[in-house]
């Protein structure tokens, strides 16, 4: 019996690898889910800023992560330009990372032009590309868009699109909002366009980096935040929308208690084939 | 005199850039952003170098034929593949280049991220053992976290006899409790530490104490 | 009984009379205007403080009629209600006024920016009614002026000054003779183990300065290439194999020219192998994938992770440790500290790698601004604990806070 344990806590970890695509593909295939979902006070604040902008007004959306956050981070930002649009904001897009900006692309064509086909690009919303800098680029469209970005994503000039015209600064956005996989991201943002010039930054990252803002959103630096899977899927809730993230949550209860079923499974082991022999 | 110079820049740059944080009168402001300018040039170039490397690594074990050659071959092929089409046709939607990226780089990507949650899960198998008071504190609060974040947590938490029924959202309120206040304590904490840490560093190489970055001869 | 409602009515009240007063001011509309509403108060022009200058803040208190701002103090003839203000600009002040702007009722303020400094710049101000009647005119003028100062940031040069003082005086002090010495960090002391290590075994060691996203600008990254010195330089002395995969490209010229200069000190500069320091890519799993590519071919027997590192961080570490090698990671990232602690052996937690320099070299100099550092620190925690207090005390005495933010808060 002593052996079997030892044998448990050796386990091959391909095993807990088979298990858990198992249990993650089982349930994305079936049609559980659990019903109740709190509505955390991080995405809740980041709802009510966006909601509570006047129609009209310009936000700066700024997608910073590429193709290997997109399944955490895609759902994400789709719910919140969904609520954006909806609301009639103006939306001017832009990237830190240069391999993420496809992505916009991307949610251009499936959120923007699929759902609000009335949006006209141009004047209710620009996608400027990316431009390398950083924090030197956000400090250089604090003072100029055009000196940042001459022309968009597409070298139109800026000046031929009348949403620009009016949007001539960072200042002029009400809000800028970053899905955030790293750095350059939300951190850099709170930073600069918060700090600097006082422009209320929120957004989402990536669940694991969650943990992380929880200073900033205390300090009330950040204006809520989305995060990771849930914080998309509690999002949709509040926009009304079932999308990926919604779906998504069974798989991940599933995942976290098969975690929790490996832990309890490991302690047990540990006990029972008698403490410390387990040294790899 | 190798180090002398890079030394004298390093300090007059460091020192200028601190000062125009605080000065906003063009005459010193205008100079720095343009500083900042040249910072976001020469970074565009050093991908000139990164390519150069690339090629000169890669075409060496080709041509050598030493052992793994074909993975270079393939790297080349993709880098100069991909380098046309995207020079050629562009890089908006609808293009070639596009297509490859959606359907091969991002799916690539995406299943390397997703490796976490297998890792997460053979990690925590391993690490999270009682194995003293602490390691079960540490244990306890992964559990409740990992339980509490997914709607699994509150939907098994209201099945639960009595407890589910006296505090509803207790299970809600503990995992909200764990992360604002524990957690985010002990995060200031490291933050604020690692951010003297980073303005120490900074001061050293300023002051040219710590130069072993600076190399060519050595240690500091 | 006290009610909110009354005192924005008795406001509105005195802003009425307060338009009354200035009366005698204003130029007088033209007289077939009909339903015209009433004017602003309070209109001023001020430079733009703390600034690089070329900006003008204007303000104004709006007119009673504004229908956003004081809805309850409409006027009888709905035409009278304010929907736009116009401001006018002028370089003199007996010159032409030209339309600056047309701001929607409810607005209380404009900045004018890109004007030149040191020129008076002249402003009007009118209100536009619903019927298109225009109200008398305001008029205020200011100067714009660059700031030499940012004041905002005074409590940033005095946090400057404290800092940069503690360390310096720390830093004179070792280099005066005064012995320092540094707390045993396990991580630290475990290198010469792990490449002692991977020397018996006959297997490479694997370094890496920095995930996947990390730039040459990133301050744990140089720390990293720091503590890579001291790595070469054993590694080259027991003829080691050292890779380096590198996500920058600056970073790994910056690494080959650290390790050549390790290789050197240890006199053997034939240790040097430019080919086994390369640039990989930085795209962030792409990284990952070639570098787990590299662990699982090389079976090196020790890995170093080092700097800035992201969601790469656990997928790194466990492929390690599948690969059996010693680990050995440190990083300032809080959010993969968990990850790292998990999988690997040794964990330098945030500050410890800036202190790795000083503490693998011993040198005095190098020692002394870690004191400095842990003194810095106690400054840190004696102005914390002074905030908590003061904003505690001003629970009981309310302009306790206002000290505390201007003294204590970022602007």
């Amino acid at each position: 019996m002593k052996g079997f344990f030892v044998g448990m806590m050796r386990i091959d970890r391909r095993w807990i690898f088979l298990a858990m695509a198992l249990v993650v593909a089982g349930s994305l295939l079936s049609d559980i889910a659990f019903p109740r979902l709190e509505i955390s006070p991080d995405v809740r604040r980041a709802y009510d800023l966006i909601d509570g902008l006047p129609s009209g007004s310009t936000v700066l959306f700024s997608w910073d992560y590429d193709p290997g956050s997109q399944p955490e981070l895609y759902p994400l930002s789709a719910a919140m330009l969904r609520h954006a649009l909806r609301r009639d904001l103006r939306i001017v897009m832009m990237g830190h990372w240069v391999t993420g900006v496809p992505l916009i692309e991307k949610q251009i064509a499936e959120v923007v032009r699929r759902e609000f086909p009335d949006k006209r690009y141009g004047s209710d919303y620009v996608n400027l590309g990316y431009k390398s800098g950083q924090n030197v680029l956000v400090i250089t469209m604090a003072k100029s868009i055009r000196d940042a970005f001459p022309a968009d994503y597409y070298q139109t000039p800026l000046d031929s699109l009348p949403l620009m015209a009016r949007c001539r600064t960072l200042r002029d956005a009400r809000a800028v909002v970053s899905f955030s996989a790293g750095d350059p991201g939300l951190i850099m943002w709170i930073q600069f366009a918060w700090q600097r010039f006082h422009i209320p930054v929120t957004g989402g990252c990536t669940a694991v980096s969650a943990p992380e803002f929880s200073a900033y959103l205390q300090s009330g630096q950040l204006h809520g935040l989305m995060g990771g899977m849930r914080g998309a899927a509690e999002y949709e809730t509040l926009v009304g929308v079932r999308g990926s993230a919604s779906v998504g949550m069974t798989a991940q209860s599933l995942a976290h208690a098969l975690i929790v079923v490996f832990i309890l499974i490991g302690n047990v082991a540990y006990f029972a084939a008698g403490r410390g022999k387990e040294e790899r | 005199m190798k180090k002398t110079v890079p030394l004298i820049i390093t300090f007059l740059a460091g020192l200028y850039m601190i000062v125009a944080y605080f000065v906003p009168h063009p005459a010193v402001a205008n100079s720095a952003q343009q500083m900042q300018g040249w910072e976001i040039i020469i970074v565009a170039f050093t991908l000139v170098l990164g390519i150069g490397n690339l090629v000169q690594v890669h075409y060496g074990k080709v041509r050598g034929r030493r052992p793994g050659w074909f993975h270079s071959a393939a790297l080349l092929a993709c880098l100069a593949v991909m380098a046309a089409i995207g020079t050629v046709w562009g890089v908006a939607e609808g293009t070639v280049y596009y297509w490859l990226y959606d359907n091969v780089m991002a799916p690539l990507s995406a299943a390397m991220f997703s490796l976490l949650a297998f890792f997460i899960a053979s990690a925590a198998y391993r690490a999270f053992r009682a194995r003293n008071k602490e390691a079960t504190l540490l244990l306890l609060a992964a559990v409740v976290i990992m339980i509490g974040r997914v709607p699994l947590g509150p939907w098994l938490w209201a099945k639960l006899p009595w407890v589910g029924g006296h505090w509803p959202h207790a299970l809600d309120q503990l995992t909200q409790w764990v992360m604002d206040v524990p957690n985010t304590a002990g995060q200031r904490g490291i933050k604020i530490g690692a951010a003297l840490g980073a303005v120490s560093m900074a001061l050293r190489m300023l002051l040219g104490i710590e130069r072993s970055y600076l190399t060519t001869g050595g240690g500091s | 009984m006290f009610n909110p409602r009354n005192i924005a009515r008795w406001l509105a009240v005195l802003a009425a009379c307060a338009n009354l007063s200035q009366a005698a001011k204003v130029i007088p509309p033209p007289p077939a205007e009909p339903a015209v509403p009433a004017p602003v108060s309070r209109f001023t022009a001020a430079d733009v403080p703390n600034d690089g200058g070329g900006a003008v803040r204007l303000s104004w208190a709006p007119s009673p009629f504004d229908s956003a701002a004081l809805r309850f103090a409409a006027p009888d003839d709905p035409a009278r209600a304010v929907k736009a203000y116009r401001l006018f600009r002028s370089m003199g002040r007996s010159g032409e006024y030209s339309q600056l702007i047309e701001v929607g009722p409810g607005t209380t303020e404009f900045p004018d920016e890109g004007l030149a400094n040191g020129t008076a710049y002249h402003y009007r101000i009118q209100a536009v009614g619903a019927a298109g009647g225009l109200s008398p005119v305001l008029e205020a003028s200011a100067v714009p002026r660059a700031s030499w100062f940012n004041g905002e940031r005074t409590n940033m040069v005095a946090a400057l000054v404290l800092v940069a003082g503690i360390l310096l005086l720390f830093i004179v002090r070792a280099r005066s003779g005064v012995a320092m010495s540094i707390r045993k960090i396990a991580g630290l002391a475990a290198v010469d183990e792990a490449i002692g290590r991977a020397t018996e075994m006959g297997r490479p060691i694997l370094y890496l300065p920095s995930g996947g996203l990390s730039a040459v600008s990133d301050i744990q990254t140089l720390a990293s290439l720091v503590i890579l010195g001291r790595v070469a330089a054993k590694t080259a002395e027991y003829e080691t194999k050292l890779l380096v995969p590198c996500s920058d490209p600056l970073v790994m010229a910056l690494a080959r020219e650290i390790v050549k200069a390790s290789c050197m000190e240890a006199a053997r500069p034939d240790a040097f192998r430019p080919e086994n320091i390369r640039y990989l890519t930085n795209e962030q799993f792409a990284f990952t994938a070639g570098v787990d590519g590299m662990m699982l071919r090389e079976r090196p027997a020790a890995n170093f992770f080092i700097g800035t590192f992201y969601a790469e961080a656990l997928i790194l570490a466990e492929t390690g440790y599948a690969t059996g090698a010693i680990q050995i990671a440190g990083t300032a990232m809080i959010t993969q500290l968990p990850f790292f602690v998990a999988a690997c052996d040794y964990t330098l937690i945030g500050e410890e790698i800036y202190a790795a320099s000083a503490y693998l070299s011993k040198e005095p100099v190098l020692l002394g601004s870690i004191k400095g550092q842990d003194w810095a620190k106690a400054a840190a925690i004696a102005v914390i604990v002074a905030g908590i207090a003061l904003e505690t005390l001003a629970l009981r005495f309310p302009q306790l806070h206002a000290f505390a933010a201007q003294w204590l808060l970022p602007k």
